[in-house]
């Protein structure tokens, strides 16, 4: 049997900290719960809580805009400079966009060899709610471009300073930063100890329906959040997205062109978009979804900008047909490149990019997108997903003033993504009972947000100085 | 199978299958189910965990008419209902619903997105309701009708037809105590799935030794692999290694994300399980797992694949595997299908299996209790969800077409259950009396 990714098995590939270390192995059940919370402790002197806060700018071991730079390798030309500008606009924006420079960052730090599946960009705003296969609202991590097996603080230390560059953004007190920085991480603790002591398919299965995530916040706020929640999801779906972004032209349903946001696209690139990328992408649903594919017909396909850190890649909207008319369906492919942890940590598993992030997603989401699978077109990965499926994203805006509650909704998730893949009982072992572990990864976050600021003047700078491309888009 | 008409039935689908490949049909094409009789719909928890009540045996699933399903389950409840003792009109009543709602049913798919009748369901919460709504509107009809009955005899006034009212009351007041107890029944089964779980199962099929869960003997119905030994003439570590193998087997046969939670789990023991009417005789196992400790069972069912019965009539599958063809059956069909459905091969490689969780919040109704309010709306719900299953891989528009507006498909439907019912009937004495004259082989009480 192939080992699979995400389980105990340490990366030792990496000459750090983990090497010839094997931590908790889940397969081994002989290892009991005692055992297994020993190896977490154990992790303590690999990486010292105590030295989860430090941060040192002077070992970092990489130069921060040449690892932006560096990523522009893979990206269409012409976007790169809009990349820029977007990661230029501000310390948030940079931030977004610079989770290839915060795996550098994390990974010249020990670490604690408790491995888990990272989602890799656990930023706030990465939280969000979407439909799930059954049609509830689910509240769960939603980006997993760099998804890959990991240390667990990495995610919580990208978690925890997002919150503090988030607030800063917002210009909420650094009290209040700090407050929910605590929430979170709290959150996080507290949900990992209750997990150590739950059957394995009750953790499987444990999840936060948008219900739920309404009583997180305080009973005033929460008519506002549930009607900010209905209205989002009756607008954002394949429906939705059909009346907004399509016109008819002769007859036909097409999706508008606007630039340089949505580009058409040649129809010879829509014949390779349906020979190679569909075609390939289609025989990695499972089957019955395969049969419910094959009743759509593509129809059009446009070239997408999107995000902030993706800016570059290739991303194709695509607008499907069912067999009768007005039953629209919109999937969207997006290139995949290698994880900015692989260099880290250990390359993937996988052969095709794409498959190593839905094998992610699939990990981390307590339930997946019915439609998600992966392809190539031109030497090039992508993964595919349902644009728009009820996916309600939050905004600076309408957390900021809520952000120690939206927080301690993240953390709860972020943990129980970790328990999902990693050991619950390991890492609870290293943790501890005591607030150690939140007052260090606290510090680090503040710590991180000033060194973001610095690297995002950095760029500004280089901007300034005719020395990085940069354009409005 | 010799029980009664009712358990024969659900035991000879070959029979039924043969007899179905005669009759006309449409020529629209739907993963059939393929043994869609009233006892194969049930309750069982979905991935996202709820209880949803949908199709639950794909044994014999492939491809083909959609009628021969829409039959199997019409002449089921023609044969329960007359196995309960219901009067001509009941039986009538409960058959022609179950087809009405089928029809109705695939009517309103017909109009509907193809992502929304593939997101179609219907769980635990509509369920209820529906019974509750089903049992007001029968007491309130009934009062309604005492008492209008009531004032028009008052008028004429003869205390004869005074009497007479007063026994329609009782009688309408005994309906709705009826309708109430039915109700309360339901209520109690949908309750009862939800402790049917791996915990549970562990506290009946298991027993602790040396601080290690086993399986416990109870011949013949479960026998542990470790008094097998003889019939398969492998020594103990023999037959350990082997089914270690078809694990691992069945693993690679599940989504990454499941494979990696199962491998979680230990693989613990073993044991043959007798199951089901029709399934007997066919091989099933039961293989118990555990995850964080002895206190975190999971149980699974392997259970043996041979041809679909409906093979020789509509054709080989596509699937030259039995236990894959019945699994992509089933997730063709179901609104959720249960998160560890895989399969393997045998031991012995000419055997086909499939795997599933064995007490999944596994429910189902207990057709033999049920009054006839009861039955007619048990019927409505099953043609209702048969429906949806035909929709996900049939043509809905095409099908709405053509069972058309009117109940002439509903009427001719129920008409060929009453007279298979008969021929049910027959088969079944005649299956009786070789029993009896010692032509064919019976055990009872297993």
């Amino acid at each position: 049997m192939k080992a699979s990714e995400g389980t105990g098995h340490a990366a030792g590939a990496r000459a750090g900290p983990a090497a010839g270390h094997r931590p908790a192995a889940l397969r081994d059940l002989p290892a009991t719960s005692d055992e297994r919370r020993a190896s977490g402790r154990a992790a303590r002197k690999r990486a010292g809580r105590g030295a989860l806060g430090s941060w040192d700018e002077t070992d970092r071991g990489h130069d921060a805009l040449e690892t932006i730079l560096a990523q522009n390798r893979i990206r269409v030309p012409e976007l790169v400079p809009i990349r820029h500008h977007r990661m230029a606009a501000s310390p948030w924006n940079y931030y977004r966009g610079a989770a290839a420079v915060m795996a550098g960052d994390l990974a010249s730090q020990p670490h604690s060899g408790l491995m888990v599946q990272l989602c890799g960009d656990a930023h706030v705003l990465n939280f969000g709610l979407w439909a799930t296969p059954e049609r509830n609202l689910s509240f769960d991590l939603r980006d997993f471009d760099e998804t890959l097996p990991g240390p667990f603080e990495w995610d919580v230390k990208r978690f925890a300073a997002s919150l503090v560059v988030a607030a800063r953004e917002n210009r909420i007190k650094p009290s209040k930063a700090a407050a929910a920085v605590t929430a979170g991480v709290e959150a996080y603790r507290r949900r990992m100890r209750r997990y150590t002591t739950m059957p394995e398919l009750d953790i499987w299965y444990d999840g936060i329906r948008a219900d739920n995530l309404v009583s997180y916040f305080e009973p005033a706020d929460r008519g506002r959040v549930t009607v900010h929640i209905e209205k989002k999801r009756a607008r954002r779906t394949s429906r939705g997205a059909f009346a907004k972004l399509t016109a008819m032209v002769h007859g036909r349903p097409r999706i508008t062109e606007e630039p340089p946001v949505r580009l058409t696209i040649s129809d010879e690139k829509q014949a390779d978009l349906v020979d190679h990328l569909l075609a390939g992408y289609r025989l990695t649903l499972a089957e019955d979804r395969r049969s419910l594919f094959d009743r759509f017909t593509e129809v059009d396909a446009v070239r997408q900008v999107v995000g902030v850190g993706s800016v570059g890649m290739r991303v194709y909207l695509m607008l499907f047909e069912g067999r009768s008319g007005a039953d629209p369906l919109f999937l969207q492919a997006k290139q995949a490149g290698p994880s900015v942890y692989e260099a880290h940590i250990q390359p993937s598993r996988h052969d095709n990019h794409g498959a190593r992030v839905i094998s992610g997603k699939r990990m981390v989401q307590s339930a997946t997108d019915i439609f998600v699978g992966w392809g190539s077109l031109d030497g090039r990965d992508y993964y595919v997903r349902q644009f728009r499926d009820m996916k309600i994203i939050p905004t600076t805006d309408l957390i900021a003033p809520r952000l120690a509650e939206f927080a301690t909704a993240c953390g709860e998730t972020l943990a129980r993504a970790h328990a999902r893949t990693g050991d619950p009982v390991a890492i609870d072992g290293y943790l501890g009972k005591g607030r150690k572990f939140t007052a260090e990864i606290s510090r680090f976050a503040d710590r991180y947000a000033n060194q973001n600021e610095r690297d995002h003047a950095r760029l500004v700078s280089a901007i300034a100085a005719g020395a990085v491309e940069s354009l409005p888009g | 199978m010799a029980v009664s008409p009712f358990t024969f039935y659900r035991g000879a689908a070959k029979v039924m299958a043969a007899d179905l490949a005669g009759t006309p049909t449409a020529g629209l094409q739907v993963q059939l189910c393929g043994d869609a009789h009233l006892s194969n719909f049930g309750a069982f928890a979905s991935p996202e965990r709820r209880l949803l009540f949908d199709l639950n045996d794909f044994d014999e699933t492939l491809p083909g008419p959609f009628e021969y399903d829409v039959k199997r389950m019409a002449a089921s409840f023609t044969i329960a209902a007359r196995n309960n003792g219901f009067s001509k009109a009941d039986t009538r009543a409960a058959t022609i619903a179950s087809v009405r709602a089928y029809r109705e049913a695939m009517a309103s798919f017909g109009q509907m997105r193809t992502m929304d009748i593939w997101y179609a369901h219907l769980d635990e919460e509509e369920l209820t309701a529906g019974i509750r709504a089903a049992v007001a509107g029968t007491a309130r009809e009934d009062k309604t009708a005492t008492k209008q009955e009531k004032t028009d005899r008052r008028e004429k006034a003869p205390k004869k037809q005074e009497k007479r009212a007063v026994k329609d009351e009782k009688a309408a007041r005994k309906t709705e105590k009826v309708a109430k107890t039915a109700q309360k029944r339901a209520e109690k089964q949908i309750a009862k799935a939800h402790t049917r779980d791996s915990l549970q199962a562990l506290s009946k099929l298991g027993e602790l030794v040396d601080g290690r869960y086993q399986i416990v003997s109870q011949p013949p119905i479960v026998v542990p692999l470790r008094d097998l030994t003889a019939v398969y003439h492998m020594s103990p570590d023999e037959i350990s290694r082997g089914l270690r193998e078809q694990f691992r087997a069945y693993r690679a046969t599940l989504q990454d994300d499941r494979r990696h939670l199962l491998e979680r789990f230990e693989f613990v023991d073993m044991a043959r399980k007798v199951v089901g009417v029709g399934s007997v005789g066919t091989r099933a196992f039961i293989a118990l797992l555990q995850g964080r400790d002895a206190q975190d069972p999971l149980f699974l069912q392997v259970k043996e694949a041979t041809a679909s019965v409906l093979e020789p009539y509509v054709g080989k599958s596509r699937y030259r595997q039995h236990g894959e063809r019945v699994v992509q059956g089933q997730r063709l069909m179901q609104a959720a299908s249960d998160i560890y459905l895989g399969w393997t091969k045998g031991l012995d490689v000419q055997r086909h299996y499939y795997w599933r969780q064995l007490r999944d919040m596994k429910g189902s109704a207990l057709v033999e209790a049920m009054v006839p309010l009861g039955l007619m709306y048990y019927a409505s719900v099953c043609g209702w969800t048969l429906a949806r299953a035909h929709a996900r891989s049939g043509d809905p528009v095409a099908m709405a077409e053509y069972l058309g507006e009117s109940d002439a498909f509903d009427k001719s439907i129920t008409d060929f259950s009453e007279r298979y019912a008969d021929q049910n009937d027959h088969d079944y004495n005649e299956f009786v009396n070789a029993v009896k004259s010692g032509r064919l082989e019976a055990v009872e009480g297993v």
